[in-house]
């Protein structure tokens, strides 16, 4: 039961610990605090002004590791196994990020846990979107924003992008799994099925590009927190399939929570009564 | 086992009788081209816009691009276009078929009454796509042709010409006598939509197969394995029509994600040109190889970059045009009616 926040010199550091104290300052869960050995070098105050910023003294482990940051955070993710760890991104532009790799996909990638991509946090976190696929995770993301969404006081819109097209020419031409009253795919009913269970969440539909379509629906309902799933194992291992997740991630302005299906929910969940 | 063998042996016959009427039907075409000479004067197929529009209209009434794109170069042969003339038809040929595929996505969407243009949306972007290439490729391909650009590619099939007289000459020989050289060049057309309709029925039912390409209306393919689908498919099934009716039994449940279609559409762009590069090698014309061989390169020297570099932007900037075409009822019957009266402009031009 913990939670790793990788701090990071640059003001994008600051975003990580800024969204750490607002989204945590309810759950209050132990906390590490990781930061690279050549930064503390640079920086040897670095970590204890992140504790001190964060309030949390009683309660947050200081720790550093040699770098490069995705480096230090996935092997001290594979030996501390947080539930969720909390991430800036490197700010690396696109030439930068083909010649070295996306630290925030390198990390969502190869670690066990939740992470959540830290941007420029706002005052207050009034709305979350959920995008949902219909699939496998579907329960768990929507579960994951509720919990979320809930304490903050946000408004929680669930969103399910169809992508599919009718192909011309097909004798029998059939839409994508049909199922229910009025047309709905399965992996709509599922996602209205997940909505129903987790409250009094919106479910909101749209048709097209995936990933344009999330990204869209979080620049046009002003969203401040958006929650995905992890991508499968065979998209993030296989090298015919793409990766959407992680293309949401790389472009979306606002943070992102990356949920993952096997994953001890002591952070996310809400605390035992 | 039985039937495994009765099943081999009646598609080598379909492949065998398949080619038959692909090179009887070019003979046919060559020696009935100048029958149809008048007719190319009075709808004005003359110079560079002239042959775009001519092919882009017939390959609307054989419903196909590559018969069309055969009997340009037929025409070459016999001397009835010039180079100029039959690589802009041969380009023609391939807006024309994305066009049919337009259609028959609308005549789809009408047929089951939907609300959203899902199978339109199919045919604006298999013609976007292909416009977007195809008409930059036919500026570069005349560029090159000036330039001699694959000056040294000269097949002209003369190893095969004494195989392909002594199989088809006593047929070809008694039709020109009998009959009247239009009569020909319409028999040679009806005789290569027949080898094509013979070549699909050889191909394996792919309704049972699983195969990655099963999965495209499920999973989403990075942009290249697509793009590699779409060679692969058509290079088999030598047109890009049939190569995405394909996808139908592929994704076996006849739809497929939007992020999918765009490059296998480019891949099929290219290979679609196989069986016309076979044509050209038989018509007979020092030319006819050199300038397929043109705008294949052409096409992919354009299609590769998109693929691999820019392949999300371009994907974005076609689904916003599609999405607005398709957008309702009004709209895409204006962008039809807008592209039908192209070929026709080109013609009056």
């Amino acid at each position: 039961m913990s939670c790793l926040i990788y701090v990071d010199p640059s003001p994008r550091g600051e975003w990580a610990l800024a969204l750490a104290r607002l989204l945590l300052s309810a759950l209050r869960p132990p906390l590490v605090l990781l930061a690279t050995d050549e930064d503390v070098q640079r920086h040897p105050e670095l970590l204890e002004q992140a504790r001190a910023r964060l309030g949390r003294a009683e309660a947050a482990a200081l720790r550093h590791r040699s770098g490069p940051a995705e480096r230090a955070i996935v092997a001290e993710a594979a030996e501390a196994r947080p539930d969720l760890i909390v991430v800036p991104p490197a700010g690396r532009k696109a030439i930068a990020r083909m010649m070295r790799g996306s630290r925030v996909a390198t990390v969502v990638r190869k670690v066990q846990a939740d992470v959540l991509v830290a941007r420029r946090p706002p005052p207050a976190i009034r709305r979350v979107l959920a995008a949902l696929s219909g699939g496998r995770l579907t329960q768990t993301v929507a579960e994951a924003a509720a919990r979320l969404a809930g304490p903050l006081g946000a408004e929680l819109l669930l969103l399910h992008v169809a992508p599919e097209v009718t192909l011309p020419f097909a004798h029998h031409p059939a839409p994508p799994a049909p199922a229910g009253a009025g047309g709905e795919t399965d992996a709509l009913a599922t996602v209205r099925a997940a909505a129903a269970r987790v409250g009094a969440a919106r479910v909101e539909a749209r048709e097209g590009l995936v990933v344009e379509e999330v990204l869209e629906e979080v620049e046009d309902g002003a969203h401040d927190l958006l929650v995905l799933g992890a991508s499968s194992a065979r998209a993030a291992q296989g090298w015919a399939v793409e990766d959407v997740t992680e293309r949401v991630l790389l472009h979306c302005p606002v943070s992102t929570l990356i949920v993952r299906e096997v994953v001890d929910r002591t952070i996310t969940a809400p605390p035992e009564r | 086992m039985e039937g495994t063998t009765r099943i081999a042996l009646t598609r080598i016959a379909q492949v065998a009788g398949g080619l038959f009427a692909f090179v009887l039907a070019l003979e046919l075409l060559k020696k009935g081209a100048a029958g149809v000479a008048p007719l190319l004067r009075a709808m004005d197929v003359e110079g560079v816009a002239g042959g775009m529009g001519f092919g882009w209209l017939m390959a609307c009434v054989v419903l196909s691009g590559s018969p069309v794109a055969a009997i340009a170069l037929t025409l070459l042969a016999a001397g009835t276009l010039d180079g100029r003339e039959t690589f802009a038809m041969i380009g023609g040929s391939r807006l024309g078929a994305s066009f049919v595929v337009l259609v028959i996505g609308v005549m789809d969407d009408l047929r089951n009454r939907r609300k959203e243009k899902k199978s339109a949306y199919v045919g604006v972007t298999a013609l976007l796509v292909t416009a977007i290439v195809y008409l930059p490729a036919m500026g570069l391909g005349f560029i090159g042709l000036e330039h001699g650009l694959f000056a040294g590619l000269r097949l002209e099939g003369r190893a095969v010409a004494s195989l392909v007289d002594a199989a088809t000459g006593p047929l070809v020989r008694a039709a020109v006598a009998a009959l009247p050289r239009f009569v020909l060049f319409v028999a040679g057309i009806l005789g290569l939509l027949g080898a094509f309709k013979l070549f699909d029925a050889v191909l394996p039912d792919l309704q049972a197969r699983g195969g990655p390409t099963a999965l495209a209306g499920r999973v989403f393919y990075r942009p290249w394995v697509m793009f590699l689908f779409g060679l692969g498919v058509t290079a088999i099934t030598l047109s890009v029509s049939v190569s995405i009716s394909i996808l139908v039994p592929l994704t076996a449940k006849g739809y497929v994600r939007r992020e999918n279609l765009f490059p296998y559409i480019l891949g099929a762009n290219i290979t679609t040109f196989i069986d016309t590069l076979f044509a050209g090698a038989l018509v007979g014309h020092p030319e006819a190889v050199r300038l397929v061989a043109v705008l294949m390169a052409c096409v992919t020297v354009l299609s590769v970059p998109i693929v691999f570099l820019f392949p999300y932007a371009f994907e974005r900037a076609v689904d916003r045009v599609a999405q607005t075409a398709t957008a309702d009822s009004r709209a895409l019957l204006l962008f039809v009616a807008a592209l039908l009266a192209v070929p026709v402009a080109l013609l009056a031009l």
